[in-house]
Formats: C-alpha cells, sequence, structure tokens
C-alpha cells in the first residue's frame, strides 16, 4: 500500500500530529513527505487516521 | 520574460486576496493571483471561525461607536466604518460561494453588545461586536482550508488566473501612479506584468527575525515545538513563509509605515501542546493555562487581575511586561479537583464544554516528552524549586492571596471574588506560559477604502492593502487589541476589490 500526497496540500502538518512516524514536513522545499513508501504494515492504522484527518483531503493510499 | 496585462494583480490567496479578486471579477476586472507558496490559502488555511457586525443600522452604529470608544478613537475611523458596514454582509456573499459555516450559540443583541458575555473570550471585557461563525471544516483540519478551497474553485470559475509558485518581487510606478508588477514564476523567470492596479494581501512578518524585533518587543523563535529557550514568542500557526514581503513592497512606491502589533495569546511552550494545525488540542493544559486563579511572575510576584487571563491580547501585553515574558498560574490539589470535578471557571468558545480529567496524567506525559514548562510537587518549596523562583518570594505571595481568599476580597487587584480559590494543600501544580502569536498585525496605513497611503496621508493612486497587513489600524498605534483577524480579512478584501474596481473603471 503506498500513500500519495496530492498538489493541493496545504502544509498545514495534521498527518504528522497524527502519524509522525510517516510525514514529515520539508521545510526549505515546502513540500510534505512521505518518509516511508509503501507504508510499512505496522503504520498502516495511523496511515488511514491521517488520510481522514487531512484538512483538504490531499492523500490517498493505493495499491 | 513573460509579458501579461491585466486590470488588477491581487497579491495573495489568504481570505483577504481571494475576497479582493472574487469581488474584482464578479464586477468584470480581469484579475491575476499571485501567490508565492505551490498551494493557497496563506494564513487563512489556520482559523476555524471568522466574525462579522449584524446587518442591522442599529448594530452597526452600536459595534462601531463600542469599537471608537474602546480605542479612545485611536482606530482609523474611516476603516472601523467600512469594516463594521461591510461585515455584515460577508456571511451572505460567502453562502452564496458556497462556502459553509454555522452561527455560534451566542449571539449578540443590541443589549449585550458592549457587555461581557461569559464564555466568548479572546477579546477585552465589553469589546464583544461581532457574531461569530464557524468554518465547516473537513478531516481534523480548519475550516479555513476547505472555505479558501472554495473560493478559489470560484475565482478560477470566473476566470481568475491565479499563479502559484509566483511570488511578487516589486511593484511598479511611474509618476505617482501604479503600473506594474514584476513577479518571479516557478523557474526562476520574470513575470512582467502590465496593471491598472494592486491589491496587496500578504498577511504579516510571522518569519521575519529582524522586523519582529524592530517592530514588536519580542525575540521570537521560530520553533514552535520547543521550550522557548532561544526566545520569548513563538508563533501559533504553522510554518506559513510570512515575511512581510507585501509591506516592504509597499514602502519601497512611497507607503507609510502603519501601526504594527502581534496578536497575542498566553500560551505553554513546547512538545506535546500544540499542534501542526493550532486548534487541534493536543494537551487540556490549553485549558488550563488561561484559568483565572493565581498567576506569578519569573518574581514570584502576582502581577495583574487574572480575571482578564482570557483576554488573550491584554494578558499577553501584561505578561510581555513581566521578567523574561513569562508567567506561571499555580493551583493546588483542591483546585485541581475543582477543574476536574466541578468545571471550569474559563473555557475559550473555540474549545467549548470541555471537561478536564487527570490533570496530574496530563502534566506527567507532557514532562516525559521533554516539556519544561509543567511542574508538580508536594510542597510549595518544591514547586518554586522546579519553577526557579525565589521560595520566599512566592511563600509570601500565596500566603497574601489565601488572605484575600479567606476574606473574599482581593485587595490587591479587585478580581472577581468567585475566581479567589486558595492554595493551600498538596500537591501543588504550575504551568508555565510565554507569548504566542496568531500572528504579526499591521504593517501599512490605509484610509477607509483600503487605498495605502503616503507618510503625507495621500493615498498613492492604484495600489491597495487587505487583511493582517493593515488589520492592525482599527486598533490604533500601537494596536490596543489584536485577533479576530479573518472577519476582517474577508470584508477589507471585498472592499480593497471594491474599490479597486471603481478606480479601474475610472
Amino acid at each position: 500500500m503506498k500513500l500519495v500526497i496530492e498538489d493541493h496540500c496545504i502544509r498545514c502538518g495534521i498527518c504528522i500530529d497524527v502519524c509522525g512516524d510517516l510525514f514529515e514536513m520539508d521545510k526549505k522545499n515546502d513540500v510534505m513527505l512521505v518518509k516511508v513508501n509503501p507504508i510499512p504494515d505496522h503504520l498502516l492504522d495511523c496511515a488511514k487516521e491521517a488520510v481522514q484527518a487531512c484538512a483538504v483531503q490531499a492523500m490517498q493510499m493505493k495499491e | 520574460m513573460e509579458k501579461l496585462k491585466t486590470d488588477l494583480v491581487v497579491i495573495g490567496t489568504g481570505g483577504a486576496g481571494m475576497a479582493a479578486a472574487i469581488t474584482a471579477a464578479q464586477g468584470g476586472a480581469k484579475v491575476i493571483v499571485l501567490e508565492k507558496r505551490p498551494f493557497p490559502g496563506g494564513t487563512s488555511n489556520t482559523p476555524v471561525v471568522f466574525g462579522g457586525v449584524r446587518k442591522d443600522q442599529a448594530f452597526r452604529d452600536k459595534a462601531f461607536k463600542v469599537h471608537m470608544n474602546m480605542t479612545h478613537w485611536t482606530g482609523n475611523a474611516d476603516l472601523v466604518r467600512a469594516w463594521v458596514n461591510m461585515s455584515g454582509e460577508i456571511p451572505e456573499w460567502l453562502a452564496n460561494l458556497g462556502v459553509q459555516f454555522t452561527l455560534a450559540p451566542f449571539q449578540l443583541t443590541l443589549e449585550n453588545m458592549g457587555q461581557e458575555i461569559p464564555g466568548f473570550g479572546g477579546f477585552p471585557p465589553g469589546y464583544n461586536i461581532v457574531d461569530m461563525y464557524f468554518l465547516k471544516a473537513e478531516g481534523r483540519g480548519h475550516g479555513g482550508a476547505v472555505m479558501i478551497r472554495r473560493m478559489v474553485e470560484k475565482a478560477k470559475e470566473m476566470g481568475v488566473d491565479i499563479r502559484l509558485a509566483t511570488p511578487a518581487k516589486k511593484i511598479l510606478k511611474v509618476g505617482e501612479r501604479i503600473t506594474g508588477v514584476y513577479a518571479e514564476d516557478k523557474s526562476g523567470n520574470t513575470v512582467d506584468i502590465d496593471t491598472k492596479a494592486v491589491i496587496l494581501a500578504t498577511a504579516g512578518f510571522n518569519e521575519n527575525a529582524e522586523m519582529i524585533k524592530k517592530y514588536s518587543v519580542f525575540e521570537f523563535t521560530l520553533d514552535r515545538h520547543g521550550n522557548c529557550e532561544e526566545g520569548d514568542l513563538f508563533f501559533l500557526c504553522p510554518d506559513l513563509k510570512l515575511t512581510g514581503d507585501g509591506i516592504k513592497m509597499a514602502w519601497e512606491v512611497g507607503a507609510d509605515k502603519g501601526s504594527t502589533g502581534i496578536a497575542m495569546f498566553p500560551h505553554v511552550p513546547g512538545p506535546g501542546i500544540i499542534g501542526n494545525m493550532p486548534w487541534v488540542m493536543l494537551s487540556q493544559l490549553r485549558i488550563v493555562q488561561e484559568q483565572p486563579y493565581l498567576w506569578v511572575n519569573q518574581q514570584g510576584k502576582r502581577f495583574m487581575d487574572e480575571g482578564l487571563m482570557n483576554d488573550h491580547y491584554t494578558s499577553g501585553g501584561i505578561i510581555a511586561r513581566q521578567r523574561v515574558k513569562c508567567a506561571f498560574i499555580i493551583f493546588d490539589e483542591d483546585t485541581k479537583r475543582h477543574m476536574e470535578e466541578e468545571g471550569l471557571d474559563y473555557t475559550y468558545f473555540i474549545f467549548p464544554a470541555k471537561t478536564l480529567t487527570d490533570i496530574e496524567g496530563d502534566m506527567r506525559k507532557l514532562i516525559a516528552q521533554g516539556n519544561k514548562h509543567v511542574f508538580f510537587a508536594e510542597t510549595l518549596e518544591g514547586l518554586a524549586g522546579q519553577m526557579e523562583i525565589d521560595p520566599t518570594a512566592l511563600k509570601k505571595t500565596v500566603d497574601e492571596y489565601n488572605v484575600y481568599c479567606e476574606h473574599g476580597h482581593d485587595d490587591q487587584y479587585a478580581k472577581d471574588p468567585k475566581f479567589l480559590r486558595p492554595v493551600r494543600r498538596g500537591k501543588f501544580y504550575a504551568v508555565r506560559v510565554f507569548n504566542t502569536g496568531y500572528g504579526t498585525i499591521g504593517g501599512l496605513k490605509v484610509n477607509g477604502k483600503t487605498e495605502v497611503m503616503t507618510k503625507e496621508l495621500e493615498a498613492i493612486p492604484g495600489l491597495y492593502a487587505a487583511g493582517d497587513m493593515i488589520v492592525a489600524e482599527l486598533f490604533g498605534d500601537p494596536p490596543i487589541i489584536g485577533g479576530g483577524t479573518l472577519g476582517f480579512a474577508l470584508s477589507s478584501g471585498r472592499i480593497a476589490g471594491q474599490s479597486a474596481l471603481e478606480y479601474i473603471k475610472g
């Protein structure tokens, strides 16, 4: 399972609050990064929670 | 180099910029919007509410008077009047764009406008002039982001050319008139735009250390999750890339400096308290931190009527005048139980109906995460040691305060007796706050049409400003109130859009 962050992400960082092991902010390049892709099994639940928490629905999990 | 020609350039895609762009487009103007970040919204992605004065002449008149009297008429009266009149139009206008929101439950009446309203919070007692609207959010985010997305969609439908990752670099002026803008596209190429008018809506200068130092009393730190070891102010909103660009560009073409300040909110720093989205509550200490019990400064002395703690701008200003610009709330076991079992005395309206549970457990979690601003101890002396406060000074303050509690009268600052809760029985607890900013406010001087003004108080033809970069003009110089910025951003954006339209059409 892979996580895709779409262009309309607003870098609010709520995904980091929810799942800090999976996301990080690259402040220099002003982009949100997925630290590990595909998503490791032990982070699948928090990845799903982050997708639901997104302020602008900018994340998708894809096979 | 790309060359473009348009009627109006709007710089910034927050609430102010988008309101200006849509308003001008609705009036038939050809509009280009420039945004330096690769996505829209700026500061406006983070609010949860906006405020507006009821669309009724009696409400408008009273709100105007309350506001002007509160600022001792140091606020920009023409701008205040324009904002008060426009703000009541905003809910209907936004709804027509498809933005969803709900009216907060505590609507003002003509009778209670200008009176203290329990639970309203955030502003000085008596400065209650707007109804509040909660924006519909998605996920765990804030409604501002959803509002912006809808406004961008609407603007595009109307043919507004929105250019992301394209920062404006320079405003061009020939003689007295604004004639163009230089911007830079994603590849670093110059975009040369010939325009009749420019609306600046680039918000503040949160991340410009030099400007913060020059135009406030603070030494700020960029580390929102740190421990305030390198500064005494941090910003509540996330990394917004606000460097004061628009303000500086306006100054370069002759604009005068307007009132500036920080929209302050005393807050516990450090890990575990504030999430990346500022209104997501990670710790219940966000509510403890504004309760009206005993507050002391770094010298162990009381320094204010703690009943003002939920007036964030006022309490922030008072705390900023204390040594090291910080303060501590202190409470004992009985007051902890009061908060957990009987309820809170203050709840900020953004966190309504909260009941606290296991405050000590929450403190332990924060300490385990490395937070250095929460303390508890079996004795007052032990607490003072952790807080690095002189234990003798703290004991003297607590003893005096406990006498006020026994007598039911605060001889020192006349605090409402219902907030007098003694500090007697261990354990003893403390939380340290510094100031956060919602953001900086102000930078440019404008008139009631939001035309940017020179030192000679002449309008610069074709140059307008809206939003945070002018909001301090409402509140005097220096501003005596801060906050409430999204409602003003939307209103002033609309005003700027209308004024620019009038100018463009000659």
